[in-house]
């Protein structure tokens, strides 16, 4: 069964892209949000088995944002995304409940797939 | 209001009293050797002057407390009596058929004063006011319409200084019961006058404060008064008497001075005034009988005559008051040190303000060296001096340093080279009015000051501008890193999105190019898209920050390409050669900055506009048709202008009227 994905970031034009990608490579995209709010929304309805986080969201932020998702549906898995490299945000990232972090140009089918295998 | 006939009356009483005692020291031998003394005279004359000063000052001030014209009334009968009783003297030397009805009127004085005394101190300070007192009042009306009949038509030697018999005794039985009328309303007024004191007492332990005070003050010299004048009524005559009288003069002159002291207490510094006048007055008697005696012993001696002659006293008296003339002003200026003391002539104001004022270099100290040295020289009692500062704030300082500026007797302009950058605000005490010596001195303080302030007022202007430029600097250095954050912003949300949806589409068409090769083709042309939609935001981008065309072709032409991409039709009429890149730059961001807020705010139809040289000045404009009413307060954009503009040493001036219509103008030093 294909992995259930959810797609949280505030440009919609980024979320086609990434929709379009993800479903190339085998994913089932079930939800997009642009905010805080609705991914959490989101998530307690879908109960996706993995999403996709933007760092910087309109109302708060992917990694505070991470422990209420998880808490919401424990089994889901957090991928971590940005424009910015990694380095940008330092021990805030490795200390989250996310299972890994991917800049938005390296996003790939293979690249989620090996971090969703490696958790 | 303030009165000024009490003082004129005073006056009066003061020459009345001089022609008392010219004529008492005429006819001494005919009086009494208590009344004939020369110290006692002298005493009667000074505590009397005291006592109607006092009164004076109390009728004449608002406070209408009836201590006041009973003060004046006291003198005034004692003032008449001295006369009367010296015109009797005199006349009986020279045996005038009149002399023995001028000692006549004279007799019932004594019991006119115990009269007066003893309805002063009912109910002070506001007189007979309850039930109690209005009865006790009467009784004292009473005796006294009783006395002086009794005194005026007993039998016997008449009461009072001069020994001789009543021209107007009447005889009989009744009428030899007179003596002993006379002294129990004597004795009335006395008892009256003891149970106002007591009750004074008692009013005074339970008074607090200010009312306390003014008590305590004025019921010691009342007892004082009460043992001089039973010393006087009930002592044994002859030895005791003149001990009685200096009491109860000291007490009575006293007693007048706490009474006005108490009354006016709520403005002490009335008192100034009274003091002034007393020793003025005081010196104004000293120096004319000094004159008088001189005049009339030393020429006497010369011409070998120890007889007073008529047409010596005349020359005596006519010497006597030319000398008065030059006393007078001397009197003024001495008793006015005298009172206060610590202030310094009008010169020495002056010359201390000068020097003072030579080396400060702040408002801080030259302000209140200004009001005190007005407040030395004119005696005025508080002194404001407002200086207005080129920001149009005001400062100001008052001298003395805590007091209040009730009212403005005296304003002066401080000016300088035709402008006026502060008054001279002067309140008198009351009663005090600037006389020419002072206005004079006024004029040369604020002529003095203009100059020290002047200077004082160029370094603050200078702080103030100090203070403005730190402010506009830490404002810019906020700007710039308000738009380095805007500028990354812009990148992260703009040409960075583009790029990585650029570079995702690109990894799409790579995978396809296996699996489905017919989409590789639309794929690459979407990665084309993208990567030209990131690159027109980086060049908007790169334009915001600084546009090449400003920098390549001057402001005209960039004004231009802003008014092509303006959300309304604007005309452009810009007439400049190139000018310092900060300048051009200034002026590009006033009107990009300008332009922005029509589209946003202005809802206007059209804009214009306008750029020239003139003198100098680059002159810039900007305006539109729009609704008008631009808060000029509102917005970090037209501060961070504001700041842009002056950093070139221009200004920026906004006219947004509610009617309809912004313009925004902007003046730049230049070389073109």
């Amino acid at each position: 069964m294909a992995t259930s994905v959810l797609i949280v970031d505030d440009h919609p034009g980024f979320r086609g892209r990434a929709r379009e990608l993800l479903e190339r490579s085998g994913f089932l995209v079930i939800a997009e949000a642009q905010d805080g709010a609705s991914a959490l929304r989101e998530t307690r309805r879908g109960h996706p088995d993995l999403v996709l986080l933007d760092v910087q969201l309109p109302d708060t932020d992917g990694i505070t944002l991470a422990p209420l998702l998880m808490a919401a549906n424990p089994s889901t898995r957090i991928v971590l995304i940005s424009v910015r490299e990694a380095a940008s945000y330092g021990a805030r990232l490795t200390n989250c409940c996310a299972i890994g972090f991917l800049a938005k140009d390296e996003l790939s089918g293979p690249a989620l797939s090996e971090l969703l295998g490696a958790a | 209001m303030t009165r000024r006939w009490p003082w004129g009356l005073v006056a009066g009483y003061s020459l009345v009293v001089a022609l008392g005692q010219v004529l008492e020291s005429l006819g001494a031998d005919r009086l009494s050797p208590s009344e004939g003394s020369t110290a006692i005279r002298i005493g009667v004359s000074a505590a009397l002057l005291v006592v109607a000063v006092s009164g004076a000052a109390i009728t004449a001030s608002p406070r209408k407390a009836p201590a006041g014209p009973l003060l004046l009334a006291l003198a005034g009968i004692w003032a008449a009596t001295s006369v009367l009783t010296g015109g009797a003297a005199y006349g009986l030397q020279h045996h005038w058929s009149l002399a023995t009805e001028a000692a006549w009127l004279a007799a019932p004085s004594g019991l006119v004063v115990a009269f007066l005394i003893a309805r002063l101190l009912l109910g002070f300070p506001d007189g007979p006011t309850t039930r109690k007192t209005r009865i006790v009042a009467r009784a004292q009306v009473l005796a006294l319409a009783l006395g002086v009949p009794a005194l005026a038509l007993g039998s016997g030697k008449l009461p009072g200084g001069i020994d001789v018999a009543n021209p107007h005794q009447l005889h009989g039985a009744v009428i030899s019961q007179l003596p002993g009328v006379a002294a129990l309303c004597f004795a009335v007024l006395f008892l009256t006058g003891l149970g106002a004191i007591v009750e004074l007492q008692r009013r005074r332990r339970k008074a607090q404060g200010e009312s306390r005070q003014a008590l305590t003050a004025v019921s010691l010299p009342m007892s004082t008064l009460f043992i001089g004048l039973a010393l006087l009524i009930f002592g044994p005559s002859g030895a005791t008497d003149a001990v009685a009288q200096v009491v109860m003069l000291t007490s009575l002159a006293t007693l007048g001075v706490a009474m006005a002291v108490a009354i006016l207490r709520y403005r002490l510094y009335t008192l100034d005034i009274v003091l002034e006048r007393s020793v003025v007055l005081l010196m104004l008697v000293a120096a004319a009988s000094a004159a008088y005696v001189l005049a009339v012993l030393g020429v006497g001696a010369i011409v070998g005559s120890t007889r007073p002659s008529y047409g010596l006293s005349v020359v005596a008296t006519t010497g006597t008051a030319v000398a008065l003339l030059a006393v007078q002003r001397r009197a003024v200026g001495l008793a006015r040190r005298v009172v206060y003391g610590r202030r310094a002539t009008p010169y020495e104001a002056l010359a201390g303000f000068a020097r003072q004022v030579s080396t400060v270099l702040s408002l801080d100290r030259v302000l209140p060296a200004t009001a005190e040295a007005a407040w030395t020289g004119t005696g005025a009692r508080t002194v404001r001096v407002e200086v207005t500062l080129a920001n149009g704030t005001t400062r100001a300082s008052t001298w003395p340093p805590d007091a209040v500026l009730d009212s403005v007797d005296a304003a002066v302009d401080v000016v300088h080279e035709d402008e006026v950058i502060g008054r001279l605000l002067l309140e008198y005490v009351r009663g005090d009015r600037p006389d020419a010596t002072r206005e004079r001195l006024l004029a040369d303080l604020a002529h003095q000051a203009a100059l020290a302030i002047r200077n004082v007022r160029l370094a603050a202007d200078l702080e103030v501008s100090i203070a403005e430029v730190q402010a506009s600097r830490l404002r810019i250095v906020e700007a710039q890193d308000h738009e380095r954050r805007r500028v990354e912003r812009d990148l992260h949300d703009g040409a960075q999105q583009r790029l990585v949806q650029a570079g995702l589409t690109v990894r799409m068409a790579t995978d396809a190019l296996s699996s489905n090769p017919e989409d590789v083709a639309g794929l690459l042309a979407q990665a084309g898209e993208e990567l030209r939609s990131a690159r027109t935001e980086l060049r908007e981008l790169a334009r915001g920050i600084h546009p090449a065309v400003l920098t390549e072709a001057g402001l005209a032409a960039a004004v231009e390409s802003l008014a092509e991409r303006a959300s309304v039709p604007v005309t452009v009429t810009v007439a400049t050669k190139r000018m310092e890149p900060a300048l051009e730059s200034a002026a590009y961001f006033v009107v990009a900055e300008a332009l922005t807020n029509i589209a946003k705010h202005a809802q206007a139809s059209s804009a214009q506009v306008a750029a020239r040289v003139q003198n100098g000045m680059l002159l810039l404009s900007v305006c539109d048709d729009g609704r008008g009413g631009a808060d000029p307060r509102h917005g970090t954009g037209l501060q961070g202008l504001r700041d842009r503009v002056s950093a070139v040493n221009g200004v920026l001036r906004l006219s947004s009227p509610p009617s309809g219509g912004t313009e925004l103008v902007a003046e730049i030093p230049c070389v073109q």
